[in-house]
């Protein structure tokens, strides 16, 4: 009885991580025809941070995940949607904050962004659904683009 | 002469007699009318029964007091399963009435944990007001054994602060080194008890209770940086918290506590 007690009460936070640490910005892709819109499949998809590694290399996706850089407040990504399309660069600049995520896990960083700027070679246009970005697991996409392709 | 005396003292030692009993037998069991009838020495005293009756004397019996000192060694067994926690608690009550003990309880509590990721101090006191009521009802006055269940207040004061962290991203590579400073809050929670104690030897106690813990106000799993331990209470990151104690105590006895029966009404008697 005090042996089930003692494990129901006395529980090591600290020794398992349970949580994800990464804070990764969601970006949904809708297509918009004439009014018309809808969440599209963008054939070949090329993402990265400028001067960093591919995060997506001509991947079939309709929404993609990005990590935000921890030790800058702005951030630059490339991408490319298919290959006839012209490349766009899109900036984010945000507030940085780390965050006691669980004894567990540790710190995380947590952003919130101010404002997000692309240019519209081949983007159409941006909505800002959610500026806190606190967990990756988030199904509500912070960022919808819309491309009129 | 002497005849007189003695016929005087005879009638006077009756009628007190008759006086006493007519105190006492109400008391236990309703008078029958065959019983009446036969009771010649009311007959003698019909004086005395136009008189008004006094007040009939409440019921006064003592049961054993004191203040019971102890401490909590479950907290010892948690530093097992949590070896970032040290945790002292003392534990104490007092009896008030027969069933009803003040209670209360003082301790103060360490943390100090560090991995990869981030090393944690922490330290604080905490106190709990409370009652406990005895459900156990008792063959001897003198029996101090007690199934109880209690209420307490709970109040924390804590430091906590993180020397050092790192934040890890795999896409940049990035090593985040930071710190948070020293912080100071304070929590309020609410506790529930169910417990027992037994007098193992004489006025040397065992118990153990658990007790849901509800915190008021105090820090939440919405800070930047919640404290992992709030002193007292538990995981700094929970509303609520289940516990459990163990203690062993001593019982100074510092007299006894006089229980104060109020005496029955009498049955209306049958005409």
């Amino acid at each position: 009885m005090l042996f089930l007690l003692a494990a129901v009460a006395c529980d090591d936070e600290t020794k398992f991580c349970d949580q994800a640490l990464n804070t990764d910005l969601h970006m949904r892709f809708i297509r918009d025809s004439a009014g018309f819109t809808r969440d599209t499949t963008m054939a070949q998809v090329t993402l990265y941070a400028l001067k960093m590694d591919s995060i997506y290399r001509k991947q079939a996706v309709s929404d993609v995940f990005l990590s935000l850089s921890p030790v800058a407040d702005s951030s630059r990504f490339y991408l490319k949607v298919d290959s006839i399309s012209d490349p766009d660069t899109i900036t984010f600049r945000y507030k940085r904050a780390p965050h006691f995520v669980s004894p567990g896990c540790g710190f995380a960083t947590f952003f919130n962004l101010d404002t997000v700027i692309s240019t519209n070679n081949t983007i159409q246009s941006l909505l800002i659904n959610q500026k806190a970005i606190t967990s990756t697991t988030n199904d509500t996409a912070h960022i919808t683009l819309y491309f009129g392709i | 002469m002497i005849q007189r005396i003695l016929l005087y003292i005879l009638v006077f030692s009756s009628s007190c007699i008759a006086a006493r009993a007519q105190v006492k037998k109400p008391a236990l069991t309703p008078i029958d009318s065959s019983v009446r009838a036969a009771d010649t020495t009311a007959r003698k005293n019909v004086a005395e029964k136009k008189k008004p009756v006094p007040a009939l004397p409440d019921s006064i019996y003592e049961v054993p007091g004191g203040i019971r000192i102890g401490i909590d060694i479950s907290r010892f067994i948690l530093k097992v399963f949590q070896p970032y926690r040290t945790d002292v608690s003392f534990a104490g009550d007092m009896r008030i009435k027969k069933d009803l003990y003040l209670a209360a309880e003082l301790g103060f509590h360490s943390t100090s944990h560090s991995d990869s990721n981030y090393t944690y101090k922490g330290n604080g006191i905490f106190t709990t007001v409370g009652v406990d009521w005895n459900f156990l009802q008792k063959i001897s006055n003198k029996e101090r054994y007690m199934i109880y269940g209690g209420i307490r207040y709970g109040f924390a004061h804590l430091n906590y602060e993180a020397p050092s962290y790192t934040i890890y991203d795999s896409y940049w590579g990035d090593k985040l080194p930071g710190s948070f400073p020293k912080t100071s809050v304070n929590a309020h929670w609410v506790e529930l008890i169910l417990g027992l104690k037994a007098e193992v030897l004489k006025n040397f106690f065992l118990g153990w209770s658990i007790r849901e813990k509800i915190k008021v106000s105090g820090p939440s799993k919405d800070l930047a940086f919640p404290p992992i331990v709030i002193p007292g209470f538990g995981s700094g990151t929970k509303g609520s918290q289940f516990d459990w104690q163990y203690t062993v105590s001593y019982c100074i006895p510092l007299g006894n506590i006089k229980v104060h029966v109020p005496r029955k009404a009498e049955p209306p008697k049958r005409r």
